[in-house]
């Protein structure tokens, strides 16, 4: 057995289904220091991959799936974080504007207060408005999606 | 679970609305697990693992039942993975310039240790291809057979880039500590 065959079979060995060709795979292996050290290292590799912890989905992934097949479109994870930005930053411009008025003046409309933000900012917030049709709701929104982020 | 895989896409396409929820509770992990070593980002991940599962939700009236529905499922998941593959170039390269500076992903679990780090920043070493290869073997834990099948390659194929995979990584994983479980 050569090393190119060796490396076919290698595979093979490390699941148990080596049979008719153990013999010559042994005596490559005894024989060759290359192709022990690849099948040693193939081991260990393995050893770290099994030992790694696998990733888990995060719990609020389902309802996002959920709303978008149910939108038909999915709603991305980034521009719902931009859109979380955006409300914080309007709810803060909101309060601030408030805090320093001394006279009543007209509240300040979620879009206007939005188009300080960013373009950007606005195209992913406007796709949260229609679901909160008012500053409280969109504030109470926010707040959840900061507390899960 | 709700009976078999077939059972359930049975079910979804006979209108009812749990069944898609089970698949997804059956195997959401898994596409995220896969998506997630394939563009090294949670948030990456996470959105590339909605527009799998939208995909399939739309698709599912094409599922011939020909073939498993896990392999048609990470058929669709690997296709839609590499088809985004510079892009997880680019989210891999942000990735390892946060782990690098010991920040940790910023999407990811607060407890992650070194070496889950470690590993993942070995993998996005390696080509995309290379790096579904090993995501489903040793993340997946499926057979040469089903990758082979999920791919559309040999059986050869897939233990050539399973080889490959392994001297690119042998290297890379070599400074890798593994500490005992406390």
């Amino acid at each position: 057995m050569n090393c190119e065959a060796f490396s076919d079979r290698v595979f093979d060995f490390l699941r148990g289904g080596l049979r008719d060709d153990r013999a010559a795979f042994d005596a490559h292996r005894a024989s060759c220091p290359d192709c022990a050290a690849r099948l040693a290292g193939i081991r260990e590799n393995e050893r770290i991959l099994s030992a790694a912890r696998v990733p888990t989905a995060p719990p609020e992934l389902w309802p996002r799936i959920a709303a978008a097949v149910a939108q038909g479109r999915p709603l991305p994870f980034r521009a719902l974080r931009l859109a979380s930005l955006a409300a914080a930053a309007a709810g803060l411009l909101l309060v601030l504007t408030l805090w320093t008025s001394s006279r009543p003046a007209p509240a300040p409309t979620l879009n206007l207060v939005v188009q300080e933000v960013g373009p950007d900012s606005q195209r992913a917030f406007r796709g949260l408005v229609p679901k909160y049709d008012d500053v409280d709701a969109a504030t109470a929104m926010v707040d959840t999606l900061l507390r899960n982020d | 679970m709700g009976g078999d895989d077939a059972d359930l896409v049975r079910k979804h396409l006979a209108g009812d609305p749990d069944a898609f929820r089970l698949l997804y509770e059956k195997y959401g992990d898994k596409v995220f697990a896969s998506a997630y070593r394939i563009v090294g980002e949670h948030h990456a991940a996470a959105d590339l693992v909605q527009e799998i599962f939208v995909k399939i939700h739309g698709e599912l009236r094409s599922f011939k039942f020909e073939s498993k529905f896990s392999t048609w499922l990470f058929r669709v998941t690997v296709n839609h993975a590499l088809n985004r593959a510079s892009e997880g170039v680019r989210h891999a390269r942000i990735h390892e310039k946060i782990v690098r500076d010991g920040r940790g992903d910023p999407g990811g679990t607060k407890e992650g240790r070194p070496v889950d780090d470690e590993v993942q920043r070995a993998l996005l070493e390696l080509s995309p291809k290379l790096r579904i290869v090993i995501s489903l073997r040793y993340l997946e834990g499926l057979s040469y057979e089903e990758i082979a099948e999920i791919l559309e390659l040999s059986i050869g194929t897939v233990k050539s880039r399973l080889f490959l995979a392994h001297e690119t990584l042998r290297p890379l994983l070599k400074q890798v500590r593994l500490e005992p479980e406390s």
